[in-house]
């Protein structure tokens, strides 16, 4: 698979508590990547978005409420989030934005100009 | 007898067995996998406390408005919406983890609620209800006369 992302093949989870890797979309533009994480339950302080040495790195971490009454249905845990990305493109690193909407977290890194694709005009005679 | 005292499930390779196994599960479940995707939508969390019951479903991306939520019979609760694709442009899809689509999740209460006095709220993409329990199916306090 030619995947412009990619998961890392090594790396240990060394934060306590449930973790659980968010599922993502992932759509690559001339001028952009863009990542769209579902994160339900985090509100904005709870995410720690990094990009370091290629990767894209997202922690986010769930308000913890405690419940009592008696539980009838447990369909979900609820736990953090955390997942890894290998980002392959050129990406310009001051230019990646975040934007948390409604437990989607959307993240834009635009591609390094010199990488985007040109249209060059070719004049004919 | 002696022999009746050894436990066939213990001892150091069923620890190790064990342990494999557990591990094995827990890379699991940390992967969204093929079949969770076919499961039923939102997941619910239910509770019930002397007055009512509290609700939560995971519904990432949604508003309350794009929400139809109703009781009907008193004691039917039904979430519907649909999950409408955050990418809309033109590109190169890498992955597609999430889905798209209407849904529609009904669940039956063990209890008559009121219906007037349903709350609903999303916060972060989480879905809370709270049902109170009709008059009469709230627990009473039975004087006993001495």
């Amino acid at each position: 698979m030619n995947d412009t992302l990619t998961l890392p093949t090594n790396g240990e989870v060394t934060r306590a508590g449930k973790q659980f890797l968010p599922r993502v979309d992932i759509h690559e533009t001339d001028q952009e990547l863009l990542l769209v994480a579902e994160v339900p339950g985090v509100d904005p302080e709870g995410i720690d978005l990094r990009f370091e040495r290629g990767e894209l790195v997202l922690y986010a971490k769930v308000k913890d409420q405690p419940r009592a009454g008696n539980p009838l249905l447990t369909e979900f845990e609820v736990g953090d989030y955390h997942r890894v990305f290998r980002v392959h493109e050129s990406i310009d690193a001051s230019k990646i934005e975040a934007e948390l909407k409604s437990g989607l977290l959307v993240i834009h890194l635009p591609k390094e100009e010199q990488h985007r694709p040109k249209q060059v005009t070719v004049k004919v005679n | 007898m002696r022999l009746s005292r050894i436990n066939p499930w213990s001892g150091p390779l069923f620890n190790q067995l064990n342990r494999l196994h557990s591990e094995m599960n827990r890379l699991f479940e940390r992967w969204p996998n093929e079949e969770s995707r076919f499961e039923t939508f939102p997941p619910v969390n239910l509770w019930e406390e002397a007055d009512g019951f509290r609700l939560e479903a995971e519904l990432p991306g949604l508003k309350l408005e794009d929400l139809d939520i109703t009781v009907t019979g008193r004691n039917q609760l039904t979430i519907k919406g649909e999950r409408k694709p955050e990418v809309t442009e033109n590109g190169q899809a890498h992955r597609q983890e999430r889905m798209f689509g209407s849904f529609v999740r009904t669940l039956t209460l063990p209890a008559l609620v009121d219906e007037n006095k349903v709350e609903a709220r999303i916060e972060h993409g989480v879905l809370h209800v709270y049902l109170p329990k009709h008059e009469a199916a709230k627990p009473r306090k039975i004087q006993v006369k001495g």
